[in-house]
């Protein structure tokens, strides 16, 4: 059959939405691209490359190259500061859109990492921007209404980070060399390397806190977050790369496999750093804005301080904000941790909703390479339902 | 034939052979033979669908199964295995062997789908399989037979101890086994399971849940980093571990044991690997460790890698590869026509000396022989031009990327009086050629002397541009290029290295200080480290 005329609605422009996006326009169907903020990419393109001497296949590059696909494919119509209104089942869907509810006011000129045909820069307040960039575009400008009638839809509404503001004792809020996981992508990207956010020095001692937010049954979320291990390794070896003399120390839980190559890394890994299995309960804050962390010696039971002058709290993946909402407006069900609930327990990409489809950390969380095997599935689902098969 | 590359159309078989007759083959079989293609399946047991039984839903399993054996364009060859492959995407010319009898084949796509082996891993704890130290296997087939259970389990108060991730870390799907048994086992009144672990590997879909719920119903987990000593004393099992609560030694006297099996790829991998030129990881899985590849990419195009084949995971992870392996088929099969761009390589065949120097340089397994000259594949060939660096003849050209083509762009370069105080950069278009426009536009200051030239992928950076760039007055010149196991093409970025490291060393000779050429890896999201670098490199020669 011809699905040449054939549309469809993605639903988040991150990895998995661009990646579902670029198999069905590869396929000859339209695709309507729909993202609430006012740049594409998601989280994962503001992530840092997280090489040493080699690549260790973190996948940051894979989100470019892909967004860079999306940008040149004339199929994919891009709805950037867009939201879902709401849905009319009748046959197909009919479902209309509106301008993003998301409050962009806490920066006047918001930067993006999309390229091409869409604009790196958003003006959300034009009077409080001193240089406004060429390109620059107005937030009033972008944004889309009314009604598109669409064959099939993929929710590709992502995840959020673990707010680790959350674990109040971990004090993230308060001290500035206490960081997220998020926050040493940013700081990755924007410097070229990890520098301490109080004096841009390059750190020495540093800490990496594991699973904050992820196997925390006081917050009710029981579920590995699967990629904290991946990013908080790899970062950890970065760091040592830029810095030999560093000495780092991992408090974890359980040590997840990482990328395919495990065992050989996970060896280096702990040659090259010090595991102690706790999580820490208490972080105190020295006068060099340096903290000390407290934790249990593993050998004689004995409390132990420990002073360190960075530390990275390897935050979770958290079920999507608008999740509660998409699923009303689709009739979906969500599982008991708030993510969307696939159909079929050996297809990540089927609803209980005929025509509505799942793509990557809308049903649990993945990593950069998982979410784009699972978009190729959820194409590969909506061209049989489209009936291209 | 025409040394020119050409835009052209090609028409190409587009029947698929899939090697692998378990699940994920089958899954793909069907997923494929559903977009309208026609499939063979070739299974080298007697029989296709025979599945692991440690995975769950069997009705599901079993539906698949069915499904692709009823599917009238799906062909399953049992006991059958490959044993030549000539040509390449699009026109593959396979035999494959039944009892010594050779049948060939024409087909465009090629799956590989192998399964994995199981093996028990008791030989780590120095002790033998037994009634009462058993596999994780052989304790399923106990729990699902109700008998079986009943007299092996009930009212017999056992003690029974799980060992896992010893010496070697396990994986999620080994936990879930586990786990599952475990609750069963502990249901049965007076049972008590130990669970011994070092790392709990819970990467899965509701692996958390479960593990709280087995705790929760009284499983005890005793994570322990060393390798516990098992003894046999007749029908109990002593475990020596060092208890981290205690902070002592302690025993634990077990009446059953499950020893945990490790999960190995295929034996027959490294004869497909060979026969096919596709290359395997670290642990002998298909598809190396490169984000390029994933998910079911191989570095030949029309071969596509999909479940255990490339990876242990989970079934539903497997399925998922089985439908990408199915989509990148399609999308290449298309309706039998392959439209070609003109950016592959031609072997000028009076310069070729046939010695085969760009066969053994090519990740992509595009070039052949025939007659008295190397012939490289439109379809297969990725553009790289790793073989026309490496060709001593320089019989080799590239689409757009011809040496006259190049060489002409260094000279206008570095026309005119200010040659002397320029940096020409050779940049792959994959990532430092992305990492300098990222660099530009966010007004990272490059220097004005640094000029840019782009390259397909570093491995097209021939000693003869850098000598030119050198010659015609340049201060300095960089090879940039995708970090290590990172290049789309595999080596090119390693040969590339290589060339500049072999050249660093017959620079002083001539006169140049080797600092002058450098060679360095950036990623293409990483503006700020392309200045960086570039930043380096003007200081270390100004």
């Amino acid at each position: 059959m011809n699905t040449e005329l054939k549309k469809v609605m993605v639903i988040g422009g991150g990895i998995a939405g661009l990646t579902a996006a670029w198999e069905l326009s590869k396929l000859n169907v339209h695709v309507e691209l729909i993202e609430k903020d006012c740049f594409l990419g998601g989280h994962a393109i503001k992530y840092a490359c997280k090489a040493t001497d080699k690549c260790q296949q973190c996948g940051a590059c894979s989100v470019e190259a892909m967004l860079k696909n999306v940008d040149n494919e004339p199929l994919i119509n891009v709805h950037l500061a867009t939201e879902i209104d709401k849905v009319n089942r009748n046959g197909k869907f009919k479902v209309t859109l509106k301008k993003s509810t998301m409050d962009f006011s806490s920066q006047s000129l918001l930067q993006g990492f999309s390229k091409n045909n869409s604009p790196l820069y958003v003006i959300t307040d034009k009077d409080k921007c001193e240089n406004i960039p060429e390109g620059a575009v107005e937030l009033s400008e972008l944004g889309s209404e009314g009604e598109i009638d669409v064959d099939a839809v993929i929710m590709a509404s992502g995840f959020k980070p673990f707010d680790a503001k959350i674990k109040s004792h971990l004090n993230y809020e308060n001290f500035s060399n206490v960081i997220s996981g998020i926050d040493v992508e940013r700081i990755k990207r924007e410097n070229g390397e990890v520098l301490r956010p109080s004096d841009g020095k390059v750190p020495e001692k540093i800490a990496f806190i594991q699973c904050v937010g992820s196997r925390d049954d006081r917050l009710g979320n029981l579920w590995c977050s699967k990629v904290c291990c991946a990013y908080g390794l790899r970062t950890a070896q970065t760091l040592k790369y830029q810095n030999p003399e560093a000495e780092i120390t991992v408090f974890y839980m359980d040590i997840q496999n990482v990328s395919k190559d495990y065992p050989a890394f996970y060896e280096k890994c702990k040659s090259d750093f010090k595991f102690v299995r706790t999580i820490p309960a208490d972080i105190y804050p020295l006068e060099n804005d340096n903290m000390l962390i407290r934790h249990m010696n593993e050998d004689d039971g004995v409390a132990i301080k420990e002073e360190f002058d960075l530390i990275v709290l390897s935050v979770g993946i958290m079920p999507g904000e608008n999740n509660s909402y998409l699923s009303e407006t689709f009739g979906l069900d969500l599982n008991e941790s708030g993510f969307f609930s696939n159909s079929n327990g050996l297809n990540s990409a089927l609803t209980s909703k005929e025509g509505v489809f799942l793509a990557g950390t809308t049903s649990g969380p993945s990593d950069i390479a998982t979410s784009i095997a699972q978009s190729g599935q959820t194409a590969s689902e909506v061209i049989k339902y489209l009936g291209g098969a | 034939m025409t040394l020119e590359p050409v835009k052209q159309d090609i028409n190409i078989s587009t029947d698929v052979l899939v090697i692998g007759g378990g699940l994920t083959g089958l899954k793909t079989a069907d997923q494929i033979a559903d977009f309208g293609y026609n499939v063979t399946v070739i299974e080298k047991n007697n029989e296709a669908g025979c599945f692991f039984s440690g995975q769950e839903d069997l009705n599901s399993e079993l539906s698949i199964v069915n499904k692709a054996k009823d599917n009238s364009k799906i062909e399953i060859l049992t006991e059958t295995v490959l044993v030549k492959s000539t040509g390449f995407a699009g026109d593959f010319n396979v035999s494959l062997s039944k009892d010594g009898k050779t049948t060939e084949k024409n087909v465009g796509a090629i799956v590989v789908a192998t399964d994995f082996s199981v093996e028990p891993l008791n030989e780590n704890f120095n002790v033998d399989l037994s009634e009462n130290i058993v596999t994780q296997t052989e304790m399923e087939s106990i729990l699902s037979d109700s008998d079986k259970k009943k007299s092996v389990l009930e009212g017999k108060n056992k003690i029974v101890v799980f060992l896992t991730s010893f010496p070697k870390e396990s994986n999620p799907l080994a936990l879930q086994r586990i786990l599952k048994s475990s609750l069963t086992i502990q249901d049965v009144e007076g049972s008590q399971v130990y669970v011994m672990v070092d790392n709990i590997k819970l990467a899965s879909d509701g692996l958390d849940r479960l593990y709280k719920e087995s705790r929760d119903k009284g499983v005890i987990f005793i994570k322990t980093e060393d390798s516990p000593e098992v003894t046999v004393n007749g029908e109990k099992t002593s475990i020596k571990f060092f208890d981290k609560i205690l902070r002592s030694e302690a025993t634990i006297t077990s009446e059953l044991v499950v020893i945990e099996e490790n999960f190995s790829p295929d034996m027959i991998n490294s004869g497909i690997s060979e026969l096919l030129s596709l290359d395997l990881d670290s642990g002998n899985f298909f598809q190396t460790d490169n984000v390029h590849r994933f998910p079911v990419k191989s570095n030949r195009v029309g071969v596509f890698v999909a479940g255990s084949a490339r990876k242990i995971q989970p079934l539903s992870s497997n399925y998922t590869d089985a439908e990408n392996a199915a989509i990148f088929v399609k999308d290449f099969l298309g309706n039998g026509t392959v439209s070609v761009s003109a950016d592959y390589g031609v072997v000028d065949p009076d310069k070729c000396a046939i010695c085969l120097t760009c066969y053994r340089s090519c990740a992509h397994g595009a070039i052949y022989w025939e007659g008295d000259a190397a012939i490289i594949s439109p379809i297969a060939c990725q553009g790289c031009g790793n073989c026309a660096s490496e060709c001593p003849m320089d019989a080799i050209q590239v689409g757009e990327y011809k040496d006259d083509i190049i060489l002409e762009q260094v000279n206008k370069t570095l026309e005119g009086s200010e040659a002397e105080s320029q940096i020409v950069a050779f940049c792959c278009q994959n990532s430092a050629l992305e990492a300098a426009e990222m660099a530009n536009d966010l007004d990272l200051g490059l220097p004005d002397n640094l000029k840019i030239i782009k390259v397909p992928c570093a491995g097209k950076v021939d000693v003869d541009y850098i000598l030119k760039a050198f010659v015609n007055g340049a201060k300095g010149v960089m090879v940039l290029a995708c970090h290590t196991g990172n290049c789309k093409s595999e080596f090119g970025n390693t040969f590339a290295s290589w060339r500049v490291n072999n050249l660093k060393k017959s620079l002083d000779n001539i006169g140049i200080n080797q600092d002058r050429l450098c060679f360095e890896t950036v990623a293409s999201n990483m503006g700020k480290s392309f200045q960086k670098i570039v930043q380096d490199m003007q200081d270390k020669i100004s």
